[in-house]
Parts: C-alpha cells; sequence; structure tokens
C-alpha cells in the first residue's frame, strides 16, 4: 500500500472487528490525540491501565515508531506495545502495524486502521482492527456476529 | 469480560501465524455455512453439499480449507469421509476480537473524556 492510499470506510461498520464513534471535537483535535505523546498518554488503554508518559514514542512518519507502555493501575505491571506506522495522512487517516510479540518485528497482517472524519462538529473516527489477509481485507463482515453468537453457545454448553 | 490483564494483553499479542488462517478460512460464506451445520454433529461429505448448488469437488476443497486452518478433522467411515468441528480455533479467533472490541471500547471511553477535559481548558485559557 503506497504512503498516500487511504482505503475506503467499508459499508459494514457494526460488526464486531470495526468500532466506529462520534466525538464532540474537531478532527486536527482528535488527530492529535492519536499523534503526539503528551496526549496519547491520557487516555489510551482500557480502564484498568494508564500510559506511563515517558515510554511514548511517536515518529509520525511511515516506518515510524509508534510504542507505548500501558501500566496497571493496581498491580504496576507493564503491558507494552509497539507497532510501526504504515500509512500518515494527516488529518484523514492512520495505519500501523502491531508486532505479535514486542521484539518479534511488525506483522503485516495484524493492522490498525484509523479512520477520521467531519461529522458536523463532530468528529467521526472508525477503526479497523485485523489479520488482513486478501480475502479477510475484501469481505463484508455480515454473519459474523450471528457466527460468533453461535459458537459462543456451543463453548458454553461444553459441546466442542 | 475480564478486567485487562496480563492474560488479555497475551491475548492481543497472538501471533497472527495462528489466527490468519482461520480468518481466512471464516471469509467465505459457504464455509461459515459449512461450521454451522457441524455444530449439529458429523457429517458426510454429501451432507454437507445438500444444502448447496455446488459440486462435490468444489465442497471437498472447502473442507480442505478449513482442515488447514485446524477448524476440523476428517476421518474415514467405511466408503465416506466425515468432518468433525474442532472449536479451538473459534474460540481463539472470537476471543481475540472480543479482547479488542472491549479494549477499543474502554479506550475511547477514555478519550471522550480526556478530549472534553482537553476543550473545556483550552476555552478557559481563551476567556483568561
Amino acid at each position: 500500500m503506497s504512503n498516500d492510499t487511504i482505503p475506503e470506510v467499508p459499508e459494514v461498520t457494526d460488526s464486531d472487528v470495526f468500532i466506529t464513534r462520534a466525538f464532540e471535537a474537531p478532527r486536527e483535535v482528535v488527530w492529535n490525540f492519536f499523534t503526539r505523546p503528551e496526549l496519547v498518554a491520557l487516555w489510551f488503554g482500557p480502564k484498568e491501565v494508564h500510559v506511563d508518559p515517558a515510554s511514548v514514542i511517536i515518529e509520525l512518519k511511515v516506518g515510524g515508531r509508534w510504542e507505548l507502555d500501558m501500566v496497571d493501575n493496581v498491580t504496576g505491571e507493564r503491558y507494552p506495545m509497539r507497532s510501526t506506522l504504515v500509512v500518515v495522512t494527516p488529518p484523514e487517516y492512520l495505519e500501523g502495524a502491531a508486532e505479535a510479540l514486542p521484539g518479534s518485528g511488525p506483522q503485516n497482517d495484524l493492522r490498525l486502521r484509523i479512520w477520521f472524519h467531519d461529522h458536523g462538529a463532530k468528529t467521526r473516527l472508525t477503526i479497523h482492527q485485523g489479520p488482513f489477509t486478501p480475502e479477510f481485507r475484501d469481505m463484508t463482515c455480515l454473519g459474523w456476529e450471528s457466527s460468533f453468537a453461535k459458537i459462543d453457545e456451543l463453548l458454553a454448553s461444553g459441546i466442542a | 469480560m475480564k478486567p485487562f490483564g496480563y492474560e488479555n494483553w497475551k491475548v492481543m499479542h497472538m501471533p497472527t501465524d495462528t489466527l490468519s488462517p482461520v480468518f481466512s478460512a471464516l471469509a467465505d460464506p459457504t464455509r461459515r455455512a459449512i461450521l454451522l451445520r457441524l455444530m449439529d454433529g458429523d457429517a458426510s461429505v454429501s451432507e454437507l453439499g445438500a444444502p448447496f448448488d455446488m459440486s462435490q469437488p468444489a465442497i471437498s476443497k472447502h473442507l480442505r480449507v478449513l482442515e488447514s486452518a485446524g477448524l476440523i478433522s476428517r476421518s474415514r467411515v467405511a466408503t465416506a469421509r466425515y468432518s468433525h468441528l474442532e472449536a479451538k480455533p473459534l474460540e481463539q479467533a472470537n476471543e481475540w476480537m472480543q479482547q479488542y472490541k472491549q479494549f477499543w471500547n474502554e479506550s475511547l471511553d477514555k478519550l471522550d473524556t480526556a478530549l472534553a477535559d482537553y476543550l473545556n481548558s483550552e476555552r478557559g485559557k481563551e476567556r483568561a
């Protein structure tokens, strides 16, 4: 994928692998919250963790690093996130390749793709995370939710 | 959902050479339908092909993809080959997806608050 290619947001965005949400902030500000270390440190990670501000390294260019350590609020255990930026198109689109395990190097198909759209006075974020094999990249994600719901039932019932 | 911790972090860093074949196999609607059928029990190639307007070799090809992804195992009974659902890879793929969903939903809740605080303090600076 070349530097200036922004993939279309797939039509089906309410499936498991897509998350979309609107924020009460201008697009440039939301973009900065993903790309400026001191701002990323304010929010990234689930509620049980915080970001060690000193651990954030963001080199905002193709091939640049996007790295930080999340720290468990209770135990202090560190959870490193290591990725390489693949596409950087401010303030519209950001794509990164994550390392499967820190030190293992970026994996081509473990991608995070983030679209930033104007949505009236708000900004709409669409996040797509997945192993993007060619088949997976092109598929519409209809059918997953129901398939997985059934699988959950099956596993819960102890059949499999 | 469990609170975020080392186990969740580990799931998110699952090597994709395990997951990719599973997601590729699941990307096809016929193969998903075959898996759903196998949840009701083991089945032969002709039983699996019955709902589809598809030749037996075409069905067999789908079964080989599912088998190489570890999603089914196959055994021979007399002249028929029976397919059996292997749930482990599905469970892993599902866990992986649910993990990311929870991770981002919780992160974006925090982003929402952080943005509001930031914009409020910027407005405060303008007024001052």
